[in-house]
């Protein structure tokens, strides 16, 4: 009641008692002169003043953070970065077009026939070499060199052919 | 408050403009509780980094507490990570912390030639010092900013019983180490020099609201 009397805050009936009571009561009054004296001081502390600038200088330092809260803002990047986008979108449907469009003999190039690797690689010379020769041709493809290998067995010869010059 | 929840949602859409406002209508009050609160040079870098972090957090701005009381909420958190930090520095180096003692109070109010405000200020500021932060923070916000317990239980995020009993236990602890002051505005020949509108060396209890009965010098309100 003491603190709420000093700030002011007290309702009619309860500051009527506790004026009626502080009259008779030494520690009561001590506590509330004591309370009122140290608010009274503490609302007379003159103020601190603040140096002229104050909220150009805030705002100054606020001014990069308006830079980086922009990037995070989606619906401005997203506008600005729409041409790159539409740009993407249409490169992404060329391109798988082009593919279906190439020429069937591309990939059929790949493929390598074990006759025609066996008739390079040999050299025209008519000797029989060992099946696993084929791993160190790098232009047997795997498929072919698989045939091989599991039609034969580990030392399987193949015929090459011998051809003169 | 409602204009200044207003400004709040500008500011939080990016109009620095409305920010600009916010600021100027509280710079004065953020600074001086940080000097009250931190008691030492660095008030208005302070308040700087208190408006720039409310600035940054003003889309989490609702309007569920007024713009003061969550202003005020961004500030104290930032004084206190100073001093805490400053703490920690002190510990390190062995800084011993100022003077605030009565004795001290008393030698300086007894000097002439003095700036009154000026050492009333400060002997106020190193008093709270003295205070622990619980306690220093409820008695700067009510007796320093004027908040009503309501907002400063808002502030602090406590019952308004325990800010209650925070200003009160707060005020005992200060009527000791500010008597010279008390003193001496009760004793006219030591507050010699005191500004005439009764500011700076204090004013004479039981004046005006603060008036209880059955003190001399009593003037009731009514």
């Amino acid at each position: 009641l003491i603190l709420a009397r000093v700030d002011g805050c007290l309702g009619a009936d309860d500051e009527r008692w506790l004026d009626d009571h502080v009259r008779q009561c030494d520690a009561c009054r001590a506590e509330a002169n004591s309370q009122a004296a140290v608010r009274s001081l503490l609302a007379s502390r003159p103020a601190l003043g603040v140096s002229a600038g104050f909220v150009d200088r805030v705002i100054e330092r606020i001014e990069p953070a308006v830079g980086l809260l922009g990037v995070a803002d989606w619906r401005k990047w997203t506008w600005r970065l729409s041409p790159v986008a539409a740009v993407l979108m249409l490169a992404a449907l060329l391109v798988p077009a082009r593919q279906t469009a190439a020429p069937a003999s591309a990939q059929a190039a790949s493929e390598v026939n074990l006759t025609s690797v066996m008739e390079t690689w040999a050299g025209g010379k008519n000797t029989s070499l060992p099946v696993t020769a084929l791993f160190w041709q790098q232009n047997v493809s795997n498929d072919s060199l698989l045939t091989a290998l599991l039609a034969s067995s580990p030392d399987a010869t193949i015929e090459r052919e011998n051809r003169e010059p | 408050v409602d204009l200044e929840r207003e400004l709040a949602e500008q500011a939080a859409s990016g109009d620095t403009d409305a920010f600009s406002e916010l600021v100027r209508r509280y710079q004065s009050r953020i600074v001086n509780l940080a000097r009250a609160l931190a008691n030492d040079g660095d008030a208005e870098d302070l308040a700087q980094e208190a408006f720039i972090r409310a600035y940054r957090g003003m889309g989490r701005f609702r309007g569920d507490s007024s713009f003061k009381t969550w202003l005020y909420r961004i500030a104290i958190n930032v004084i206190r990570s100073h001093m805490d930090h400053r703490r920690r520095w002190s510990r390190i180096w062995g800084r011993s912390v100022d003077d605030g003692s009565a004795e001290a109070q008393r030698a300086v109010v007894s000097q002439a030639g003095f700036d009154v405000a000026l050492v009333t200020r400060d002997a106020i500021d190193r008093a709270l010092a003295r205070l622990s932060p619980d306690l220093r923070v409820a008695v700067a916000l009510r007796d320093l900013q004027g908040l009503e317990y309501r907002e400063i239980a808002e502030t602090l995020g406590i019952p308004i019983g325990t800010v209650e009993s925070r200003i009160f236990r707060g005020r005992q602890v200060l009527r000791p180490l500010l008597a010279p002051f008390i003193d001496a505005s009760a004793d006219p020949r030591r507050a010699a020099g005191a500004p005439k509108d009764g500011r700076g060396a204090g004013v004479e209890p039981g004046h005006g609201r603060d008036a209880v009965p059955g003190t001399p010098g009593e003037r009731r309100t009514s």
